[in-house]
């Protein structure tokens, strides 16, 4: 049939069920034919990352270099990043955070850096770039650190009544069902390491996570989920369906942007912190981009860019010069970084994380 | 509503309370995406267009859901026919080992998604070293649509009347053309069923998807990505309202179409 | 295609399903199919038996025969008979009543609708076909969403109760328990259950009905005596599109199944993607596969027994 043929049915309201038939198979095994994957003229970096972290904002000067964006096939969960890229998905970068460094370091999937090429690297936070597993055996660095953030209570003060910010807030039984937690076993079991006060919420002995994992089934009975993405913590907060939970900094920022008054607590055991960043690939099909990409991250004006638009904080120095006080006051974030990771509980990877797993689908389950 | 007049009984009261509840959560979707809050909550908090703006304007999801479209619709027909004649040879004939053929159609329902994406990855990377694109995503879904399709068009062709097809046969059809002429068009509603259920689960697919996509992303990749900044969430939610939107009208406009068209001649099934 | 096609285009043959055994017809015509679904999953299913007997520490496979992982989950499931099951037989056996709960839900439901469909309406039964998935073209999130939206703290059929001073505190037991998976999953799993009852519903000869009433049966006697063992072959198809994914899904109780919101599918997910244990994983999923086959087993030899005409499988 015709196009003009097809229409001048349709206007006639003679169009019948065999013609349709042959219009509806004919337009399928059209757009059946096309193409899949589009051609790319470009050949950019490639930045095995979230949605939302391959915005041009986070790295303005690879634009201004390469005429181009890197492109962006996206991950939901990094575990899952890992495993595809284990099984063979060629990427450039890929951005991890520091709890996932040991298995990026087991998985062997990542080359050294070499820092030298990195304009930025020498105004980057020591204490970011010296994280555990950040560094190779022989002090090479494998990982770029990027953005860093902060876990902690995220409350709402016109709901909770709160004497002194603290993790045991979570065991609140006033505020039973309308608490949540990140469904997380190596994070919820740390709070609950912290809140028994063992010597190292990361690496406890087996005696302490036998107690961490009464504790969380204590805990579970007040909780009304344990959450598995930003959004549905947001969500509830904002529809008063909890009144506190874990989160990040950032929540804040989003929350308070929607007009949900919403707190960050600053618990006196101390707040934990986390950084994510860059590592590069062993397979890397576009090393020279990729650095290009890396040290475009890093750069002090990429860093404003995604303090005042994601309110996470960033890995240079010098953005902490040029961005405003009053701005980093608004979003949370010291005026210097290094005296507050000195005081709070940065995350770490654990070496035996698989009881972990085990402990906490175990309190999950009630088994 | 006209059904309704005709029959009014608990039947049709139930179909409609049913229509409800499959409708009823969806068309909250439009509602939030005109609603000036990035979170999906009640109470309302005033009128905004700017979702759909900023849709018009977000290139990658566009290109997620153009994607999701083409493999949807490439893996429908495809797992349709390859179902069609999986299920004509079960109701038609008997052959040897016909049910273990049968189960062996219906495992990929049974085996965990992760464990087909993972294995497949490294096959297709390791020891092909095919580069993954949409048509690996494609090819994935074909070998969770097939037994759905199978089973669907069984269901229909199960207790088939031969005698119709040998009618048509001793009128000097060839097999191809009473199969054209008189299986076919009985079979229809079956294909159709068929081809819209692989076309929804192709659709929705995250994990397998995510394992077999190369630098372009399905709609549920980014979807599930974009999670992690709630901020994005109102253009999916502005883009689910527009394809929910359109398809409402397109059946509207299609049902009057057909009524407008329609001779009274017209007795088949469809 | 090819088989048909082969028929069509060959000179010497006006009737080749006659003239060539019918064994080989039906073999040749399902071929394709068969090829291709044995061409992509075998890998995947050998992998999987195979990994199933392997050790894993960190990233380093240990690939010499072991039966560790069967034998950690048969003393889990042991314990059944002791202190209270292990994780995993918990899970499995959890696993195992939502989904059955669920595409109970789901086909009971579903069946008067496709009755509906069927019987009821004469004209425009495309458009019906459509209107019932078209719910479905949305993201599954945004639906879970929307069920939040309806269901949740202070969601429509709370505030709705409020502002009718029926309630004052909002009802907390909507969300977050079996009942909220179960009624998400009636509704994710709708179509997959009303459109193959409907084609086998409706290709249902209408004289058969007729003699029934002739013969002086009622309604109800009807029912059961032509139409529903008609419909067996849909219904069936409903039952297992319906049970066999929602044992391993483990999205929605993640979502709207609250604290105790796992099942099997999220701790194979674990051992896979955070544990490191694809061993683990493995020798799960096959528990898992093995448990799906028996349960579909018993259901269709139950059924198969229980037909009344001899169409068998």
């Amino acid at each position: 049939m015709k196009k003009q043929e097809i229409l001048s049915a349709m206007k006639a309201g003679r169009l019948t069920r065999r013609d349709m038939m042959k219009l509806m198979s004919a337009t399928g095994v059209t757009m059946a034919l096309i193409p899949m994957g589009r051609a790319r003229a470009a050949d950019e970096a490639i930045n095995f990352t979230w949605e939302g972290y391959n915005e041009p904002g986070f790295h303005p000067a690879y634009a201004e270099k390469h005429g181009a964006e890197p492109e962006g096939p996206y991950f939901a969960d990094v575990g899952e990043a890992l495993a595809k890229v284990r099984s063979g998905f060629k990427v450039d970068v890929v951005h991890p955070c520091n709890l996932d460094l040991k298995n990026w370091r087991d998985a062997d999937v990542m080359q050294p850096i070499d820092t030298g090429r990195l304009s930025h690297f020498g105004d980057l936070f020591e204490s970011l770039t010296k994280l555990e597993f950040a560094q190779g055996d022989n002090g090479e660095q494998y990982f770029i650190p990027v953005d860093w953030g902060n876990t902690s209570i995220l409350y709402r003060p016109d709901l909770v009544e709160v004497q002194e910010e603290s993790w045991t807030m979570l065991w609140d039984e006033r505020y039973s069902g309308q608490i949540s937690m990140a469904a997380d076993a190596t994070e919820s079991a740390a709070i609950a390491g912290i809140v028994l006060g063992v010597a190292d919420p990361f690496n406890m002995t087996d005696e302490e996570l036998a107690k961490a994992k009464d504790l969380l089934v204590k805990q579970k009975s007040l909780l009304r989920f344990y959450w598995d993405s930003n959004s549905t913590v947001e969500q509830a907060l904002a529809s008063g369906e909890l009144v506190m939970s874990t989160g990040w900094n950032s929540s804040v920022v989003t929350l308070q942007g929607q007009g949900v008054p919403v707190k960050f607590a600053n618990p006196k055991e101390g707040i934990m912190s986390y950084c994510c960043g860059l590592v590069l690939m062993k397979d890397a099909p576009h090393i020279d981009k990729a650095y290009d990409l890396i040290d475009a991250m890093i750069a002090p004006e990429a860093g404003k860019w995604l303090i005042e638009s994601y309110g996470y904080g960033h890995s240079n120095k010098k953005t902490f010069e040029i961005v405003e006080d009053a701005m980093l006051n608004e979003r949370g974030l010291p005026k210097d970084p290094n005296l507050f990771f000195a005081k709070g509980i940065f995350q770490r990877p654990t070496a035996d994380a698989d009881r972990l797993h085990k402990m906490f689908e175990e309190v999950k389950a009630g088994a | 509503m006209s059904f309704l007049r005709r029959h009014t009984n608990l039947l049709s009261l139930f179909a409609v309370l049913y229509l409800l509840f499959l409708y009823v959560p969806v068309l909250l979707l439009p509602l939030f995406s005109f609603n000036d809050n990035i979170y999906v909550t009640l109470p309302l908090k005033g009128f905004t267009l700017k979702w759909y703006e900023s849709l018009a304007g977000n290139s990658a999801l566009l290109n997620a859901l153009w994607a999701s479209v083409k493999v949807g619709i490439g893996v429908s027909i495809i797992s349709t026919v390859l179902g069609l004649m999986a299920a004509r040879a079960m109701t038609r004939y008997r052959f040897p080992g016909r049910r273990s053929i049968y189960a062996l159609i219906l495992l990929p329902l049974v085996i965990p998604y992760m464990v087909i994406g993972v294995s497949t990855l490294v096959i297709l990377r390791r020891l092909l070293d095919v580069e993954l694109s949409l048509l690996t995503v494609g090819a994935s879904h074909v070998l969770i649509t097939v037994p759905l399709s199978m089973l669907v068009l069984m269901a229909r062709m199960e207790g088939f009347d031969r005698s119709l097809e040998e009618a048509s046969r001793d009128l000097g059809d060839t097999a191809w053309r009473s199969f054209r002429r008189v299986t076919l068009p009985l079979v229809m509603p079956g294909i159709v069923s068929s081809f819209l259920l692989c076309f929804i689960t192709s659709f929705d697919e995250y994990l397998l998807a995510f394992f077999l996509a190369g630098s372009d992303s399905t709609l549920p990749i980014f979807i599930f990505s974009t999670l992690r900044f709630p901020n994005k969430i109102p253009d999916v939610l502005a883009l689910g309202s527009l394809i929910l939107m359109i398809s409402i009208v397109l059946v509207v406009l299609a049902e009057w179409l057909r009524r407008r068209g329609i001779s009274g001649s017209d007795s088949s099934v469809l | 295609m090819t088989a048909l096609a082969s028929g069509a285009t060959s000179p010497t043959s006006q009737d080749p399903t006659r003239r060539r055994p019918e064994w080989l017809a039906g073999l040749w015509l399902i071929a394709p199919t068969l090829a291709i679904v044995i061409g992509m999953m075998l890998v995947p299913l050998c992998a999987i038996v195979i990994v199933s007997f392997w050790t894993q520490t960190g990233f380093d496979l240990d690939t010499s025969f072991t039966l560790a992982n069967y034998g950690l989950l048969v003393d889990d499931a042991l314990k059944c008979f002791s202190d209270g099951c292990g994780l995993y037989s918990t899970l499995i056996i959890k696993s195992l009543w939502i989904s059955f709960v669920a595409t109970s839900a789901v086909v009971l439901l579903a069946y008067p609708m496709a009755y509906f469909m069927a019987f009821r309406i004469q004209r425009g039964k495309l458009v019906w076909i459509i209107l019932l998935t078209v719910p479905f073209w949305t993201s599954y999130l945004l639906r879970v969403f929307a069920w939040k939206v309806i269901l949740g703290f202070n969601g429509v059929i709370n505030s709705g109760l409020k502002s009718l001073g029926l309630i004052e505190k909002p009802l907390e037991f909507l969300l977050y328990n079996p009942a909220s998976v179960t009624i998400t999953l009636a509704h994710a799993w709708a179509a997959y259950a009303v459109l193959p009852i409907y084609v086998s519903l409706e290709k249902i000869d209408r004289s058969y009905l007729e003699a029934a009433t002739d013969l002086g049966d009622s309604r109800w006697k009807r029912f059961w005596r032509v139409t529903f063992p008609l419909s067996l072959p849909g219904t069936i198809a409903a039952i297992l599109l319906v049970f066999i994914p929602t044992v391993g899904d483990y999205i929605t109780p993640t979502l709207v199944g609250g604290p105790s919101g796992i099942m099997i599918g999220n701790s194979i997910a674990t051992q896979f993607i955070k544990a490191n244990n694809a061993p683990l994983g493995a020798a799960l999923s096959c528990l898992m596969m093995l448990a799906i086959t028996l349960a579909v087993c018993l259901f269709l030899a139950v059924i198969g027994k229980k037909r009344l005409k001899g169409a068998d499988i």
